[in-house]
């Protein structure tokens, strides 16, 4: 989107009009619906974080200032979002059986730590069909999450270095770290 | 091909589209970082369903609306607030400089401050009731003046400078209550005889050279007869 039309939507929305949110919808809700999925691999979870995301920002746009940066702001939003969505899929109590023979949730043996793959693997699995997706399943969640932000948000090495918190040479390096494994794993696959 | 911090920095400063003079090594290193990154991004664009996205929006537009209405409901209420305290303020009396109690009671309402109007009230009760005293003090006095005039004489003196000779005003004579009360039953019999032309005191039953009858009483109960 043209900074022009989308400061001129951003106003809009900031305003309470509708017609400046379906502007902002329509430049963001794919590549945000894009970026929810490929975090979540779940469809239903990707348009739940999505309206989720789109009810924050007509709660939140009104005290958004507005200096040219709308995109990283909106995407680190979203960040945060996948990333509350994983702490809670982690710490909410999951229906445990003593055996996991009808298939009613996680067993006993399941939740013994050590070998666990992971709750934001098994979250991924949820609806996991494509060979990205699993192949995206086997990264840990930083590196996923910078290489999301990087296409999906358009973000740069630093606004990415500063929302991780990590230095700029080791975002880059994650991210390429990533973008190997991942042909590797499709190209096994 | 192994690059080093400073140099993976310098490099990540250069995707984000920084002027910075990248080495042989480096230059390699990121025409494959790029070459990864297109062929990823060809796999991570989504096909994404057009009833999620309807739904979204909806969803959202229904959010707008209702902090539409929100905002409306708080800019009334706001309105409202405003208005009330503009009543209060229009209502309260203004702090003015001080004046008569009895101005205050009459320009304020009655019910804005009625114990001071009371004792105005009171005060206004007392003042009329000296009014109407000194008043009938005054009518009491004229009358006794009017009926207690001073004898001729000493009205004669008039004042110091004036001698008894100098007065040239005529002087009425003193005449006492009781002499009016004669004239006056004498002007009615006079009157009354004319009227009726029968002499009342010449009649021919009386007698003034008669002796007196006694007056007999009727007998009181329980007393002698009047003699």
């Amino acid at each position: 989107m043209e900074s022009d039309r989308l400061g001129i939507a951003i106003k809009s929305a900031q305003a309470g009009e509708p017609e400046g949110f379906s502007a902002l919808m329509d430049a963001y809700g794919q590549r945000l619906y894009g970026y929810f999925f490929r975090a979540t691999a779940s469809h239903h979870d990707a348009e739940d974080l999505l309206g989720e995301m789109m009810l924050r920002l007509v709660q939140r746009l009104k005290s958004y200032d507005d200096r040219g940066r709308f995109e990283p702001w909106l995407f680190r939003v979203a960040a945060n979002m996948v990333r509350d969505r994983i702490r809670r899929v982690k710490t909410a109590p999951a229906i445990t059986s003593l055996s996991a023979d009808k298939g009613e949730g996680a067993s006993l043996a399941d939740q013994i730590p050590g070998e666990n793959a992971g709750v934001e693997a098994g979250m991924l699995g949820a609806e996991a069909s494509d060979e990205l997706t699993a192949a995206m399943e086997k990264l840990d969640i930083n590196t996923r999450q910078m290489i999301l932000l990087r296409h999906f948000g358009d973000m740069s090495f630093k606004d990415i270095a500063k929302m991780f918190d990590c230095p700029l040479g080791t975002v880059l390096a994650k991210v390429h770290r990533g973008l190997r494994m991942l042909r590797e794993l499709m190209s096994e696959q | 091909m192994t690059l080093d911090e400073k140099q993976l920095e310098r490099l990540a400063q250069w995707l984000d589209g920084q002027k910075i003079d990248l080495s042989d090594q480096e230059m390699a290193w990121s025409q494959d970082f790029c070459s990864d990154e297109q062929d990823i991004a060809g796999e991570l664009d989504v096909e994404v369903p057009a009833d999620s996205l309807a739904r979204v929006r909806q969803l959202m537009l229904t959010a707008v609306a209702q902090d539409a209405a929100a905002r409306q409901a708080q800019a009334i209420e706001a309105a409202a607030v405003q208005m009330q305290a503009k009543v209060a303020r229009e209502t309260e009396p203004e702090p003015q400089p001080a004046k008569p109690a009895a101005e205050v009671a009459i320009l304020q309402p009655v019910a804005a401050q009625p114990q001071r109007v009371l004792r105005v009230n009171f005060r206004r009760m007392a003042f009329g009731a000296a009014a109407a005293a000194a008043v009938m003090l005054a009518v009491v006095i004229g009358w006794h003046v009017m009926n207690t005039q001073p004898p001729i004489e000493n009205i004669a003196q008039g004042p110091a400078i004036l001698s008894a000779d100098e007065v040239d005003f005529p002087l009425t004579p003193y005449v006492s209550a009781e002499d009016k009360v004669f004239d006056r039953l004498a002007r009615e019999i006079d009157s009354t005889e004319q009227t009726f032309n029968v002499p009342l005191t010449k009649s021919p039953t009386y007698d003034a050279d008669a002796p007196a009858v006694p007056t007999v009483w009727p007998d009181e109960p329980g007393k002698p007869p009047h003699s």
